[in-house]
């Protein structure tokens, strides 16, 4: 089995620079979900049958609607402010969570005093903030 | 000296097609594959050709194996490669071979790619839990999630990998027919673990159960190249079968080389994967994500006093609160946990209503000028492969004014009066009861119910939505009528006195055809349904009072009953069953499966 190991480490260290979008669009629930398949009946007859019904944009080999940052092949920050925007809105009000940590370890600043952030809520949710103005303020404040 | 040579050569080449010939039908090379046999046949799964290299590959596991083979060797120039398609396979052959030099992958772009950004150090099995509320999360989900945040913890920086089907029709006949008949095709699909978590978590408000998956380092990395060659292919969905759980099993099957699929049933739900999983030893302790209706349950209950009543006002119509905000930290948090599964649809597809938004953002900057609070922790509860099995026997002598003996199946998931462990005391999902009355040596069908479902969560707490319980199929009024459609739908209150109290009030309606096959009965009227959880034994009590429409006759029924687990999958059961025309008592035995 090391041989698979070994090949899998291979495969790693020859992988070409990844060519995925970079952005935001697409990586929220919005995006996945409720595509004319809502509603009692259709619910009702999901349960009946056991089922659930997929989006077809997330195969393996088509990234993840773009959500790829191209050199880290991470979710970029900005999709994970996007598809974690009410999660993180909490924990930064908060001072505390999982999700402010996360986004924090995506940036590489996890060292960071999370009270400077939590005393900036407002200057970082201004009102209808977009993923990409809530990021930059964010690193805004980290950066003072 | 001629005659030695090809006698070797013979002797090589017999050795080494049977080499070949037991590789090819190896159970590895099989499950990777997804063939099952059929006696002296083989068939995959898989329905695309694009799955093989062999014109035959898909009843031919060893053609297949012998095209891989050959193909291995050819230089690899682009992503169309056998190699690139089938890195999990040719690993597979490599090993049989005693090869050590795998071939170079870096003109295989679009799997580097892949491999880059889902290099996993570990996999965990994901359970998103029964949410009764919402219909379709009745049986709950299973799927993957792929530890590929090597850098750190953050589990929201991983990966998942679930399978779905592409529903491509949003009218419900042909949903439910295509949806039986495989008429949907089923793929896998990679997405960032924190949209599941979002969706299931937040959104529909279930818990998640990660189970994770006892692999090696080396078994992982299989799994990330093996759900890559899942890409090359599409499989026919079929609900009751070959569903989300049974493809996701049979993938982790494949790589840990363990028989799982065959002890699975024919109907496959999500909670039999589990339990298929946790037999063959490959799921270790589960951790809980609390869902967001049990964040904000939880958040609920750390109040006391003055901010108990305020959460409550502002619970009832937070759009309408005519309070002021508090400054405190523990209620604010309990306010914005009320906006969060008031109003998390809106949320979280980043549609809000301005006033919602605004009334958010105004509750989020309070908090954010209070005082640190603990984090909320949710109560824990028993893991879903805790509790019992998915399936049921029921067999049962009634005595009375009749005596007979009964017998039933029950296709799944868990009835009210069965041990709540693992499951939620005030849920239902029954599904596929089929019973056959034994009397004077006869055999009767005695009941068929398509489904019987119950929600009496104490949800009405906090979304005042009611309980309700919904029935359809076929059954008899008493030992002597006729088996005739019915169904029951049922609409009151649950209350909320005890964590071990399941007690509702309803009003119901069972419309029914008649004995005459002409006519329908409209019986209507209130029920009511008690059963207390003790530790192994349940108490409980069934009642209702019926007044017909169309004639306005009168019926009841009263039914009490002491259920007891004798083990996990086996309870005993005493009730009695009193309706206006018949007493029965009855001793009932019910083994899980």
């Amino acid at each position: 089995m090391k041989k698979i190991a070994l090949a899998a480490t291979f495969a790693l260290t020859f992988a070409t620079s990844a060519s995925a979008a970079h952005g935001p669009a697409g990586c929220g629930l919005g995006s996945m979900l409720f595509q004319g398949k809502s509603g009692l009946v259709f619910n009702v007859l999901a349960a009946t049958f056991n089922g659930s019904s997929g989006n077809q944009t997330f195969g393996m080999s088509t990234g993840t609607l773009g959500c790829e940052d191209a050199q880290s092949a991470k979710v970029s920050a900005v999709s994970f402010v996007e598809g974690n925007k009410v999660a993180l809105s909490n924990d930064i009000s908060r001072g505390q969570g999982e999700t402010l940590d996360a986004y924090l370890e995506l940036v590489g600043k996890k060292a960071i005093d999370k009270k400077k952030l939590q005393k900036s809520f407002g200057a970082i949710f201004t009102q209808e903030a977009s993923a990409e103005q809530i990021h930059q303020n964010i690193l805004a404040v980290i950066s003072l | 000296m001629t005659f030695i040579f090809r006698g070797a050569l013979v002797v090589l080449l017999f050795v080494f097609s049977t080499h070949l010939y037991a590789s090819s039908l190896d159970h590895e090379w099989l499950s990777l594959l997804r063939y099952n046999s059929y006696g002296e046949t083989f068939l995959s799964e898989a329905d695309s050709d694009r799955f093989f290299l062999s014109a035959n590959g898909r009843s031919n596991p060893t053609a297949e194996y012998e095209a891989l083979a050959s193909a291995i060797n050819q230089p690899i120039s682009n992503d169309e490669h056998a190699v690139c398609r089938f890195p999990a396979r040719t690993l597979k052959i490599l090993r049989d071979e005693g090869s050590s030099n795998f071939p170079d992958l870096s003109k295989c772009k679009k799997l580097s790619q892949y491999l880059r950004s889902t290099n996993a150090k570990s996999a965990s099995l994901v359970f998103a839990g029964y949410f009764i509320q919402k219909p379709s999360s009745a049986f709950g989900h299973t799927f993957l999630r792929l530890h590929t945040n090597q850098q750190g913890d953050a589990a929201l920086l991983d990966f998942a990998v679930d399978f779905s089907a592409s529903v491509n029709t949003s009218n419900p006949i042909a949903y439910g027919v295509k949806g039986i008949i495989g008429g949907f095709p089923g793929r896998f699909s990679r997405m960032p673990y924190f949209l599941k978590l979002r969706e299931y978590a937040d959104l529909e408000s279930r818990d998640v159960w990660e189970y994770p998956i006892d692999l090696t380092p080396d078994q992982t990395q299989l799994l990330v190249l093996h759900l890559w060659e899942m890409d090359q292919t599409h499989f026919d969905y079929f609900y009751f079968s070959e569903n989300c759980s049974y493809h996701i099993l049979r993938a982790i099957e494949a790589i840990s080389n363990k028989k799982v699929a065959k002890h699975l049933k024919f109907f496959v739900t999500p909670l039999d994967t589990i339990h298929a999983l946790e037999d063959a030893s490959l799921l270790r302790k589960p951790t809980k994500r609390p869902s967001q209706f049990s964040i904000l349950s939880a958040s609920l209950k750390r109040l006391e006093g003055t901010s108990s009543i305020l959460a409550r006002d502002f619970l009832r119509d937070p759009l309408n609160y005519s309070g002021s905000l508090p400054s405190d930290a523990v209620t604010l948090d309990a306010f914005i946990e009320i906006l969060n599964f008031r109003f998390a649809e809106q949320l979280l597809t980043d549609q809000a209503l301005p006033e919602v938004a605004r009334l958010r953002r105004e509750v989020l900057i309070a908090r954010s000028r209070a005082s640190d609070s603990k984090p909320i922790v949710s109560e824990s509860s028993d893991q879903p492969s805790l509790g019992h099995r998915g399936s049921w026997i029921d067999l049962s002598y009634s005595f009375g004014d009749s005596s007979f003996l009964q017998l039933s199946n029950t296709f799944a998931v868990h009835h009210f009066r069965s041990s709540a462990t693992g499951f939620s005391n005030r849920f239902q999902m029954k599904m596929g009861e089929f019973s056959f009355r034994i009397s004077d040596q006869q055999i009767n069908i005695d009941k068929a119910v398509v489904f019987d479902v119950l929600n009496a969560s104490n949800s009405f707490a906090i979304d005042f939505s009611p309980a309700w319980r919904f029935s359809l199929g076929f059954d008899r009024i008493d030992t002597r009528s006729s088996l005739r459609p019915f169904t029951l739908v049922s609409s009151g209150l649950s209350f909320d006195f005890s964590n071990n109290l399941l007690f509702m009030l309803a009003l119901d309606l069972r419309p029914r055809l008649a004995e005459d096959s002409k006519t329908f009965h409209l019986p209507l009227g209130p029920s009511a349904l008690f059963v207390y959880h003790f530790d192994t034994i349940r108490l409980g009590f069934e009642g209702s009072f019926y007044r017909e429409v169309m004639d306005k006759s009168d019926n009841y029924l009263i039914n009490p009953f002491v259920r007891a687990d004798l083990s996990r999958l086996v309870e005993i059961q005493v009730e009695s069953k009193v309706s206006k025309h018949e007493k029965l008592f009855n001793l009932g035995l019910t083994y899980f499966y």
